[in-house]
């Protein structure tokens, strides 16, 4: 089985290649609030309309939606917290033929910009 | 009543016309006993070595002639013509009177009674010195162009004006793995990938025929199995008539290349949907406060 990871054409990814329960590799921060619960998060849980993020010393449950635009040639994931409501461009992303593996790349509106990886 | 023209006849002394014969030839001419004696030179061997026959006395007087390096295995080679009365051929340098040493062709070959025996050793010396220096010299040149087609980063070869490839580098067969006689013509289609061979024999059909220079990028097998993409481009070299006489190809190795290419075109369109993105959140905001400002 290869473990090449290849890239997925986001004007045609199905939602559920976004679903699934992801884990932090990689941020940048740029002038997003260090401080803030995206900036710390460690993993994030897409599972059906649930959204979970979990960091070191908290967990915030919430929803999640795959939104698209015309102007836009990939879909973006908005996500509501109690405390707060977010949207993210999906810029890449990236799964093995099998869909084992998965490497998702957002970027915030904050400008934050989040490496995902998925097992 | 028709004359008769005299028969011809043999010269008077055959001795003296085979002197003159020997002595107007090019070749240094010599004459030994079965034993290697020398028993004649002609005048050029005397011209140009400075020696005469009676100087020339004794097995070794030749041998001493030679330049140092050649001396031994003209002694084993001549050695061994006169054990077994087989022909004699070497290449050698000469001293000549002046000091300076050039190249020979040295030949013998033996004259037998009616028993077989050796009678007298038939030789000649034919002066080789500037073809010898001219083949170093193409040696030592081909030696370096082998040397630079070895060592330069791209695989590279030369084709026939059809296209048939005769020669490629080291590069490319450390590359792929392959040899001469694997890849010798069109057999650099085995290293082709299945995807893209159709296209790469129609184009390059096509620019055989069309004598001008091409470029062309395709991936190739690489003896790991893992392909990986090179520009070719292929030369026509031209004879006078303005003919192809064959093609001087390479292949540079185009993957990194491609890669970053690949990573910048992302970039920008990373670039672009973040900026699209940013103008789509801040028309939302705006939305927002105007349905607040509305309230």
């Amino acid at each position: 089985m290869s473990d090449l990871l290849l890239d997925v054409n986001l004007q045609k990814v199905p939602d559920d290649y976004l679903a699934g329960a992801w884990r932090v590799a990689h941020r940048v921060l740029n002038r997003t609030d260090p401080d803030s619960a995206l900036a710390l998060a460690t993993n994030l849980v897409l599972d059906g309309q649930l959204f979970v993020l979990q960091a070191p010393d908290q967990s915030e449950t919430g929803s999640w939606a795959v939104q698209r635009d015309e102007l836009l040639n990939r879909p973006y994931l908005r996500l509501n917290l109690p405390r707060e409501e977010t949207r993210a461009l999906v810029t890449r992303l990236r799964r093995t033929t099998d869909g084992v593996r998965s490497q998702l790349n957002l970027y915030f509106s904050s400008g934050l910009e989040m490496q995902l990886d998925r097992p | 009543m028709a004359t008769s023209t005299p028969a011809p006849t043999l010269p008077i002394s055959i001795e003296s016309e085979f002197q003159f014969l020997a002595d107007f030839l090019p070749q240094l001419v010599w004459i030994t006993d079965p034993t290697g004696d020398h028993l004649y030179f002609n005048q050029r061997w005397i011209d140009y070595t400075g020696y005469t026959l009676a100087d020339s006395v004794g097995p070794d007087m030749w041998n001493n002639l030679l330049h140092p390096d050649d001396r031994a295995r003209a002694r084993q080679i001549w050695g061994h013509s006169l054990a077994t009365g087989e022909d004699y051929e070497i290449e050698y340098r000469f001293k000549s009177k002046e000091g300076d040493y050039r190249w020979f062709l040295g030949q013998a070959r033996p004259r037998r009674d009616e028993a077989g025996a050796i009678v007298v050793w038939f030789g000649t010396c034919t002066d080789i010195h500037d073809q010898k220096l001219a083949s170093e010299a193409l040696a030592e040149r081909e030696a370096e162009f082998t040397t630079l087609a070895d060592n330069v980063a791209q695989l590279s070869w030369m084709a026939r004006p059809d296209g048939h490839i005769y020669w490629y580098n080291k590069r490319w067969y450390d590359y792929t793995g392959t040899d001469l006689a694997e890849m010798e013509g069109w057999g650099w289609e085995k290293v082709h990938h299945p995807d893209h061979i159709e296209s790469v024999v129609e184009f390059v059909s096509q620019a055989w025929s069309k004598g001008e220079i091409w470029e062309l990028t395709f991936p190739l097998r690489g003896q790991d199995g893992q392909y990986r993409w090179f520009l070719t481009r292929a030369v026509p070299i031209l004879n006078e008539q303005g003919q192809v006489v064959r093609w001087l190809g390479t292949n540079t190795d185009v993957t990194e290349m491609r890669h970053l290419q690949e990573q910048l075109q992302n970039s920008y369109a990373d670039l672009e949907a973040k900026v699209t993105f940013r103008n789509l959140e801040l028309e939302h905001e705006v939305q927002n406060l105007r349905k607040q400002l509305a309230q």
